[in-house]
């Protein structure tokens, strides 16, 4: 049972609706019984209420949205990696620990190993992957998508550094259902052999990099739970890590495995248009052949 | 490593998807901005800044988390690097000497808030003029919380991340801001002849 000092303490909080159900219960118990308390409550629910009308000032940034709109416009392609950082350290506050600074690269364990990833993204990801990729694509069918999926591919696109995309993965299973006139007949990634020579966690990403012939080349990070590797690829063992690489056609292919929670990755630099599309279907059909 | 091929094409995307995500905060972040630095031209230069350091690292942005937080966070960042430095004077407040709830006590006991009969509008009488005031003349680090809370109504987690502090920092300081707020007023209430002076009663 609290006592007015211990509800005082907690006053703010309680009304900002902020503590823990077990707590606000137990304040609410006293307002009912203490009536002073309950209208020191009474009073603060009013004042705050005056606050925030008071701070409620009609502003007009519309001047400054449209100075804001003109110079996005103007800054156009020249948005090319920023070389401050976004949330630069300051001095008198506590560090901030969870800043989500840029990864070193690319392949880092800790892009994916944070959280588990739903089956699913991978079937973003490869969207993501042939759309950002597809300019041609692109331009002979303009997209009819829906904001929110075209939000996501274009973070992607955008992204420096490759994400893990989450959005609505029936959306974009039909997307690609619809974009890609998959083939009946996929060739496994077991009848590719070839390896890739960068193979610690940093040079893979070189390695990518070069096989593009030095043109920027997309990675997705892609995670599969339960995903069986196909026999043939080259096995790498990194520390940790271990990867199966390989080559369909003019796509390099990295497969990772040995995540703690069994997720496998893979990482794909794009080089011709087709090959990623196929690539996208060979991985989906991969998929789809993974043990229940 | 460079930015993505076909950059032409995904920078008008992101430009599009920018201005339908970010810029109708722009109103928000001003009101915001206008209480931090206490000045029109200041606040336009912050949002300014806000925006198109937000528009830069757009593609680091999470697609799917809070665009509104964390457009607040660049720019409380942007406004602790830069503003404050000009207008830091250490301010030794005994806040902690104050009185707790103030306001309630001394507006019960003078009989111009009837607890029986709570309305709002008795602050408005007593105050209107002077909460604006009172609000930009917080310190710093009591004002960005307080109007992150009171005014924008942002969580307590999501002002601990927007001003990169520590979750009970933002309790205490949110505690302390209102307290001294309270304070301010009783004083200012007091002086005008609002509220009759403490050794009155």
């Amino acid at each position: 049972m609290m006592n007015c000092r211990e509800t005082l303490k907690r006053f703010y909080e309680y009304l900002d609706r902020e503590l823990p159900e077990v707590e606000a219960r137990e304040v609410a118990e006293h307002l009912e019984r203490c009536r002073t308390c309950f209208d020191r409550a009474e009073f603060e629910r009013h004042f705050g209420g005056f606050l925030r009308r008071a701070g409620e000032t009609r502003v007009e940034a519309g001047a400054i949205k449209e100075r804001i709109k003109a110079r996005i416009r103007e800054l156009g392609s020249d948005v090319g990696p920023p070389a401050e950082e976004l949330f630069p350290q300051h001095q008198d506050h506590a560090p901030i620990d969870d800043v989500p600074l840029p990864e070193p690269h690319p392949l880092a364990a800790s892009q994916v190993s944070r959280r588990r990833i739903p089956i699913w993204s991978y079937i973003v990801a490869a969207a993501a992957v042939v759309l950002g990729t597809v300019p041609l694509l692109r331009r002979s069918t303009p997209p009819k998508t829906p904001d929110a999926a075209l939000v996501r591919l274009a973070a992607f696109h955008g992204a420096h550094q490759p994400q893990v995309l989450a959005s609505d993965p029936a959306f974009l299973t039909e997307w690609l259902r619809e974009r890609l006139a998959f083939g009946p007949t996929v060739p496994d990634l077991a009848s590719v052999g070839c390896t890739v020579e960068g193979v610690s966690v940093d040079s893979i990403w070189a390695h990518l990099f070069t096989r593009s012939g030095g043109t920027p080349v997309s990675v997705f990070v892609a995670a599969m739970l339960d995903f069986r590797i196909p026999a043939g690829l080259e096995v790498v063992r990194e520390g940790n890590y271990v990867f199966r690489t390989g080559t369909v056609d003019d796509v390099a292919v990295v497969i990772w495995q040995g995540h703690p929670e069994g997720v496998v990755c893979a990482a794909v630099a794009r080089t011709d248009v087709r090959e990623l599309v196929s690539l996208a279907r060979r991985l989906e059909d991969l998929m789809q052949k993974a043990p229940g | 490593v460079t930015s993505g091929f076909d950059a032409q094409a995904g920078d008008r995307d992101l430009g599009r998807l920018f201005e339908a995500q970010a810029l109708p905060h722009t109103d928000a972040l001003y009101r915001t901005a206008r209480r931090m630095t206490r000045n029109d031209a200041d606040a336009e230069d912050l949002v300014q800044e806000t925006m198109l350091k937000a528009y830069r690292f757009f593609s680091r942005f999470e697609q799917g988390t809070n665009i509104r937080a964390w457009l607040f966070k660049i720019m409380t960042n942007l406004y602790i690097n830069r503003y404050r430095k000009q207008s830091r004077a250490p301010q030794e407040l005994s806040v902690d000497e104050m009185e707790d709830f103030v306001l309630f006590r001394q507006m019960t006991e003078d009989g111009v808030y009837d607890p029986n009969r709570p309305d709002e509008r008795v602050f408005g009488k007593l105050f209107a003029d002077e909460v604006k005031r009172e609000i930009d003349n917080l310190p710093d680090e009591f004002r960005t919380v307080a109007v992150l809370s009171i005014l924008e109504g942002f969580s307590y987690q999501e002002i601990a991340e927007i001003a990169g502090l520590q979750l009970g920092t933002v309790k205490s300081r949110l505690f302390r801001g209102r307290k001294l707020l309270q304070n301010r007023l009783a004083d200012y209430a007091r002086q005008a002849g609002l509220l009759r002076k403490s050794e009155e009663s």
